[in-house]
């Protein structure tokens, strides 16, 4: 599969800066975001001719702080990479622009702490209504 | 007019397995939904971190009962990617079988709770009696019925002598006579085309706007299947086509569903025939090199996701898992406003929802 | 009559001993056969008496908020009403009693339990009863009009009420099967309807609410509740034979037993492939099959008997 008219389409769309920081990832890309661009970048993938979805986003506990990655298919995987430098910083919510993301974000939101702004109903998912101990995926104590 | 709160779960005889939704309906209506998940979250993901690659191979065969050998292909897939391994041709072929004898069991399996829901008990047992014939040829292939363990990193557990191909190739030659009673009954029975057609319709918009993946999202009109998108494992060497219709609703989804089984049995069969020799694994370190990478694979229920990030240590440092239920979860809550109250156990049963998988 | 024969005949046979046993046995016939046709195996023949002696055994328990007095005598009432019914139905050419007119009264005390229904899941705390409940009355009237003509017309034909007189005047071959195919069709849906079996199963739609009106019901008032429905078949099946089939005819004497047994069973059987055949229906179909289809058929199967 071809994957550079997928580059070239997101250079366009969302700026060289974007497209320079494209790397591979295993067999799919990966692109670098700064949180204030995400919304931009995103607007632009979804504004693409060809179909798109939105798998889903993952967080990951980083150096300095949680970098979430919002994995797409475009006939090709991209993964978007936004560094969240704290563990309750905010990030702009994609829900306006993507339905998909709602339940994806309240899952990074109850596991990673990250603050989605803009999302319509950012509770816990998964956790138990009683949870108190905090995003569990934060806590890691070696084993 | 006044609301009745009608809750459905998290024990209720319609779900197999534990989640809530709470229904609001005027009259015979339904007006809102809302539904809470999380009953069996396992805490699946941050437990992988704590084990190594061989060890989590098993553990996310238990992520679902169902589909436990396509967690294991694309957690599999991830690592060999991350490694830079390339498995064995009959290991992929093996891999293949599998994975098509569960799409056809997944399949058979959601027939039947459909089946069931609508109260049409008859074809839930032939569907589950027809569905034993897969299993059993998942147990003699792999030991197992459930949890086949077929899978490790490098290749397949198991391999297949001439005589178990042999048996295997009748069972499923017994199992393709079974099919023509299910098209019959999916295309022409009336009380079935009554209950299914014109209901819980996903348009393609939504399918689009929600990211279904999978059987609901080609029902749809939707054309991804990751076995043609990204082809893995042995399927480049074989001959595929997507299949969809364009109606949207749960009668769409059955035939999508008996298209597929038809087609899955083709391959299997195919690839029985086709096995390559040689090794069905290759040895593979233990220690896996940085790095992280997204594996895709078509589960039965569609698009399965695995993120597997490695610091180079024996244990992963960050698994994350999307299986293709969440999304049909998510627009399911929007589905079902407008629906009938008489055809609630047929929309959700319709959706084909694995909770241990979306939970974890 | 002795006093000693009117009691055989009210608590041994044709009476409560013998329809109670009876019932069960077809309960279990039905049950075997539906198996069979999908592919099971079935459970052995005395798994309903044991199902019944299980049940008023248990511990019975009603949730807070449950009226009890009325919901304690509803099943009974049910129960009742069926097996009073089941005094004017002759068995194997036997009745308890009969007088000019009692087609009406038995068709009116077998529709009763089905009320007995709607209360009882009105009664309920659970939403599952109170849709049940609902459910109910809905197809109460979707099938009892329907039924009540396919009931009568045989008896417009014949010019009686009386179950006795319809019965007798069937012999040898002038069943009004023949004479009115139509409304034997009729009433044999209206019967699936009141006994709320697949497809008009929906009151009592498992997958979608629970055990509908009886949810909250549990051990000696389920069992009432199951007895009743258990009885409820073979009165209708009986009541079926006698008006539409012939009752013992065109048996000669000694040989009316045997071929009123076949008949029920038969009728029993066609009940049993039904459930196998269908899916359940929306209670909004079934109100259309019922007045749309059955309402206007039984009409004119009334005219054509009146005209006749």
């Amino acid at each position: 599969m071809n994957t550079d008219p997928l580059a070239q389409a997101l250079g366009r769309a969302a700026g060289a800066s974007c497209s320079a920081s494209l790397r591979s990832m295993g067999t799919e890309l990966l692109c670098t975001v700064d949180s204030g661009s995400l919304l931009d970048v995103v607007k632009a993938l979804v504004d693409l001719p060809q179909y798109h979805h939105l798998s889903t986003i993952t967080g990951v506990l980083g150096e300095g702080g949680v970098r979430v990655l919002y994995h797409f298919w475009l006939g090709a995987g991209l993964t978007l990479e936004v560094l969240c430098p704290a563990p309750s910083a905010a990030l702009p919510s994609l829900v306006p622009l993507l339905p998909a993301a709602d339940w994806y974000e309240r899952e990074v939101h109850e596991m990673f702490g990250v603050q989605f702004v803009g999302h319509p109903h950012l509770v816990s998912l998964f956790l138990p209504d009683d949870w108190t101990e905090g995003p569990p995926m934060l806590a890691r104590e070696e084993p | 007019m006044r609301k009745t709160t009608i809750p459905i779960g998290p024990q209720h005889p319609l779900l197999k397995e534990p989640l809530s939704f709470t229904l609001e309906a005027v009259g015979e209506t339904i007006v809102s939904a809302s539904l809470r998940i999380g009953y069996v979250h396992r805490g699946i993901e941050r437990l992988s971190q704590e084990r190594n690659y061989a060890q989590n191979v098993h553990l996310f065969e238990r992520v679902c009962g169902i589909c436990s050998h396509a967690h294991t292909t694309c957690f599999c897939q991830a690592v060999e990617t991350l490694l830079g391994v390339e498995i064995p041709a009959r290991g992929a072929h093996i891999r293949l079988i599998m994975c098509e004898l569960e799409r056809i069991h997944s399949h058979l399996l959601w027939l039947g709770v459909l089946a069931e829901s609508i109260g049409f008990t008859t074809v839930f047992m032939y569907a589950w009696r027809d569905r034993e014939i897969i299993l059993d040829v998942m147990e003699a292939l792999s030991g197992g019925r459930v949890s086949h363990a077929a899978n490790v990193i490098g290749g397949a557990r198991v391999d297949i002598s001439a005589e178990q191909a042999h048996d295997v190739e009748q069972k499923l030659a017994d199992f393709a006579t079974r099919l023509p009673m299910f098209e019959e009954l999916l295309t022409r029975d009336r009380s079935f085309r009554a209950r299914t057609q014109g209901l819980g319709v996903m348009t393609e918009a939504m399918v689009h706007e929600m990211g279904i993946v999978g059987p609901a999202a080609r029902a749809s009109g939707c054309t991804l299947d990751m076995r043609l998108q990204a082809p893995y494992g042995a399927y480049p060497s074989y001959d595929l086509t997507v299949i969809t219709e364009s109606a949207g609703d749960v009668w769409s989804r059955s035939q999508v569903r008996l298209l597929e089984m038809q087609q899955s049995l083709a391959l299997c069969r195919q690839a029985m025939r086709n096995l390559p020799e040689g090794p069905p694994s290759v040895r593979v370190p233990r220690r896996v090199p940085a790095g992280e990478v997204v594996a895709r694979i078509e589960a039965p229920r569609g698009e399965l996701v695995y993120y597997v990030q490695s610091d180079g240590s024996e244990t992963p440092a960050r698994v994350k898992v999307r299986t293709p239920t969440l999304p049909t979860l998510m627009a399911l809550v929007q589905l079902l406003p407008g629906v009938e109250t008489a055809d609630v156990a047929a929309v959700i049963a319709g959706a084909d929802l694995c909770i241990a998988c979306a939970d974890r | 009559m002795g006093i000693l024969t009117a009691l055989f005949q009210l608590f041994m046979f044709p009476g409560v001993l013998f329809l109670v046993v009876a019932a069960l046995l077809a309960s279990w016939l039905d049950r075997k056969m539906v198996a069979l046709w999908q592919a099971r195996v079935g459970p052995p023949w005395y798994q309903p008496f044991a199902d019944l002696i299980k049940l008023l055994a248990k511990e019975d328990v009603m949730p807070a908020g449950g009226s009890t007095a009325l919901g304690a005598a509803l099943p009974i009432f049910s129960l009742a009403c069926t097996l009073a019914a089941s005094l004017y139905i002759p068995v194997f050419g036997q009745a308890v009693g009969s007088f000019p007119g009692d087609l009406v009264v038995v068709l009116f005390l077998l529709s009763l339990p089905s009320l007995g229904q709607f209360l009882a899941g009105w009664l309920n705390p659970s939403v599952y009863g109170v849709i049940g409940g609902n459910r109910s009355l809905l197809q109460y009237f979707a099938y009892e009009v329907p039924l009540l003509m396919g009931m009568i017309a045989p008896g417009v034909l014949s010019k009686s009420l009386t179950i006795d007189i319809l019965t007798t005047v069937q012999h040898p071959w002038r069943w009004h099967l023949f004479m009115l195919p139509v409304g034997f069709a009729i009433s044999l849906l209206g019967l699936i309807g009141k006994l709320k079996r697949v497809p008009f199963d929906i009151p009592n739609a498992k997958s979608e609410i629970g055990a509908g009106p009886l949810t909250d019901y549990s051990g000696r008032k389920l069992a009432l509740w199951q007895l009743t429905v258990a009885l409820q078949t073979l009165v209708g099946l009986h009541l079926l034979v006698d008006i539409y089939l012939g009752g013992l005819s065109p048996a000669r004497a000694g040989w009316g037993v045997p071929v009123f047994a076949l008949k029920t069973l038969m009728l029993l059987a066609v009940l049993s492939l039904v459930q196998v055949l269908f899916a359940r229906l929306r209670i909004d179909q079934l109100s259309t099959i019922g007045w749309r289809l059955l309402v206007p058929l039984g009409l004119a199967q009334l005219l054509f008997s009146i005209w006749i």
